[in-house]
């Protein structure tokens, strides 16, 4: 490196002559003889199924060709038995775009497995496991209203549950304080546990056009990053920075639940994946609802040795809690996949952040001393209830 | 212009009206008759499983419809024996086929189709099948029924396997009578009934089956489009549910016999199911006696058996494999009983 400061000249030679000869090779290596291109191998059929919808007497197929070349839909079996399918807009399906395959008049039996195999005209096969079936809720008024409102009861209501712990943390001794971090950290955890081994279903199901990894790890220290800018902003010795401080776990509060919303819609709007057990029972929302509350009990922490106003208090909340909501939406819809991963990822960006966070603010109330027996009490009750409530939730 | 209507023109317009209300009635009597059966659509009705589209027949270079009656009875001479000697000309290649609507397959045929020829000689006979590998892969032609072990079509007897390019013949006495079948014999063996080297062999009693009306031959085949090892479609003749889209018609009352092979690969068992009606049945037809009297049989790999049956009421009658998954994926067909 050098301290004197060149010529714009050549700044732009500098930068432009690599280009040019950067160019010229891809310009060569496209426009190559054949034999040149020693990595190449033939293109193989890929088609990525998006959604999968059922209705009475209906299944319907969102597909999408992620493959390099055109592909005709020939046949599909449902189960073992050939059905007439209707593929719109046409049955050639163009790199990267979308069809629908329609299969009519097949009285599905709710409850059950089923296979639907899709044939190309060169008798590759795709297929598509339904593990149970079910109608799948359309996006129509009542159910983007269901949708809402199962967002509403577990991300935004349990985050005001969370948060009327705020008076009785602030009377706490900081050994008790401690646990209560714990508690916090082992809940949070506890919702990764649940959350985070979907995460490689998504990845696989959008393909590998979308280097759906990549995404992830984008999104990720994306998250970190625009974290760690905000935390270094502040010392979090101030009140002030204490409120810096929540303010950060908020948003990422709001980005964990933003990507939390995102699975949950997936898996409510799709019949593609595999619904782990909890989801599947009734009484999911019951579970999410007392676990969610843990995100309350975060901000009610980071918040003990303040007095937010009520405006606040509201912010907080809605900023924290209100991207669930959003992400449950979005989810259901076959929208955006690599958007929906990459949202995912910063997500997870979060999810680290947040536990880094309560870690740090545990350290800092500690004088740099902190209890760690304490803290492991209270992470190991954060998961047992985790635990339990899943449980609980799974048998009834 | 008056409007009085007297009694005869009353009584005429009367019995005009009664007459017409009559014919009428007569007529919707005869439409209900006529409709009171649902309208049959075979292959077309709504929620049955079925293929969408058609099969492009003449370039496949063969049509099921056509084949269920073909029989390749050869040339003939004499030899001077006074033996009566009939010669078939077999040929192996490769050619894609489209098995179902879309859907193309890498076949390997006899003479071009799947199954090949149904060859067809009489007991006493004797066979020579000049035969010539076009194809790809060594091939052979093995058949069933008594003859010596260099005649066998194996590798390691006789001429052995047929190299691509190279020829030989296949010279034995047609025996015994009855419902045989061939195929290739090279290594591996799978591959050739998955991709289509078999066919129908059958040799008449020197005297002949009793007279029927009408002789039919079936080969329920199965197809590994994507080689995994396991059928995707299933069929009759090969194309999965072409005697269900296209009916084949018989007559009431009228004889049938139905030569029935099962040239299935990665399937122990099918079996064979005629509704709404019985049948005799000659297991490998060795026998002019039947075995039994039945509706459903049961068909082991290359196993085959005649049957015989007539029908006693006009209309569509199912045909299909009693497997619920052969017949959903294509090994179902129908016959119209017509007057």
């Amino acid at each position: 490196m050098t301290t004197s400061s060149p010529s714009l000249l050549s700044r732009l030679v500098g930068i432009g002559v690599p280009l040019i000869i950067l160019g010229g090779l891809i310009a060569w290596l496209i426009i190559s003889p054949p034999q040149l291109r020693l990595f190449s191998t033939a293109a193989t059929e890929q088609l990525d199924i998006e959604q999968v919808i059922l209705q009475p007497g209906r299944f319907e197929l969102v597909v999408r060709n992620t493959g390099a070349e055109s592909l005709s839909i020939a046949q599909v079996t449902i189960n073992d038995a050939a059905w007439i399918s209707l593929v719109l807009p046409k049955t050639t399906i163009d790199p990267l775009t979308r069809a629908t395959i329609q299969l009519d008049d097949y009285e599905w039996i709710e409850g059950q497995t089923y296979q639907i195999i899709i044939y190309t005209t060169t008798a590759n096969t795709f297929v598509v496991d339904i593990p149970d079936a079910r109608v799948t809720p359309q996006l129509t008024q009542p159910n983007l209203l269901t949708l809402l409102l199962s967002g509403f009861l577990i991300g935004m209501l349990p985050l005001y549950v969370g948060l009327s712990w705020w008076p009785m943390l602030r009377q706490l001794y900081l050994p008790s304080w401690l646990i209560w971090v714990g508690v916090a950290i082992g809940l949070i955890f506890g919702r990764g546990v649940d959350l985070l081994p979907l995460v490689p279903h998504f990845v696989r199901h959008i393909g590998a056009l979308y280097q759906a990894w990549g995404l992830v790890i984008i999104g990720l220290v994306f998250a970190l990053g625009m974290l760690y800018r905000r935390a270094s902003q502040g010392g979090d010795d101030t009140s002030q920075d204490r409120f810096l401080q929540a303010y950060r776990v908020v948003i990422a509060l709001g980005l964990l639940g933003f990507g939390e919303g995102l699975i949950l819609g997936q898996v409510m709007g799709s019949q593609v994946s595999a619904a782990p057990l909890w989801l599947q029972s009734p009484l999911w929302i019951v579970g999410l609802l007392i676990l969610n509350a843990s995100k309350g009990l975060i901000l009610a922490l980071i918040l003990s040795d303040l007095r937010p106003m009520w405006v606040q208090w509201i912010l907080f909340g809605f900023i924290a809690g209100f991207p669930l909501m959003l992400g449950i939406v979005l989810g259901a819809f076959p929208m955006a996949m690599p958007l929906l991963i990459l949202l995912t990822g910063a997500a997870i960006g979060a999810f680290i952040w947040v536990n880094v966070e309560l870690l740090w603010l545990a350290r800092t109330e500690s004088d740099n001393a902190p209890y760690w027996g304490q803290i492991a009490v209270g992470v190991t009750i954060g998961l047992i209830l985790t635990w339990l409530v899943n449980l609980a939730v799974t048998i009834v | 212009m008056s409007n009085d209507v007297s009694r005869r023109e009353f009584f005429r317009a009367s019995a005009l009206t009664a007459l017409a209300a009559t014919g009428a009635v007569a007529i919707a009597k005869q439409a209900e008759q006529v409709y009171a059966a649902p309208p049959l659509h075979p292959g077309h009705d709504l929620g049955i499983p079925t293929v969408v589209g058609e099969v492009n027949h003449t370039r496949n270079g063969f049509n099921p419809s056509t084949m269920i009656t073909e029989f390749e009875y050869g040339e003939t001479s004499e030899l001077i024996t006074g033996q009566t000697l009939r010669t078939f000309n077999i040929k192996a290649e490769d050619k894609t086929l489209e098995i179902a609507p879309g859907l193309e397959f890498p076949a390997w045929t006899y003479n071009g189709r799947v199954p090949g020829p149904a060859l067809r000689c009489k007991a006493g006979e004797r066979v020579r099948v000049n035969f010539t590998n076009a194809g790809t892969h060594p091939h052979s032609m093995h058949f069933r029924g008594i003859h010596p072990p260099e005649m066998d079509g194996v590798p390691g007897s006789g001429f052995g396997l047929v190299q691509p390019g190279q020829s030989t013949f296949y010279e034995f006495d047609a025996e015994p009578f009855g419902l045989h079948l061939y195929h290739s014999h090279s290594y591996p063996l799978a591959q050739n009934m998955v991709r289509g080297l078999y066919g129908v062999f059958i040799v008449e009693p020197e005297d002949g089956w009793p007279m029927v009306d009408h002789e039919m031959v079936l080969v329920l085949n199965g197809f590994d489009v994507n080689f995994d090892q396991q059928n995707n479609f299933y069929a009759f003749n090969t194309i999965p549910f072409h005697y269900q889209k296209l009916a084949t018609k018989l007559k009431l009352d009228a004889k049938n016999r139905l030569f029935l092979v099962n040239m299935m690969e990665y399937e122990t068992l099918t079996s064979f199911h005629l509704h709404g009606n019985f049948f005799h049945y000659y297991p490998s037809g060795t026998s002019l006696v039947p075995s039994e009297y039945t509706d459903t049989i049961a068909l082991m790999q290359a196993q085959r058996g005649i049957l015989e049956f007539s029908y006693k009421f006009p209309g569509l009658y199912l045909f299909r494999a009693q497997q619920a998954r052969q017949a959903e994926l294509g090994a179902i067909g129908l016959f119209q009983v017509d007057i």
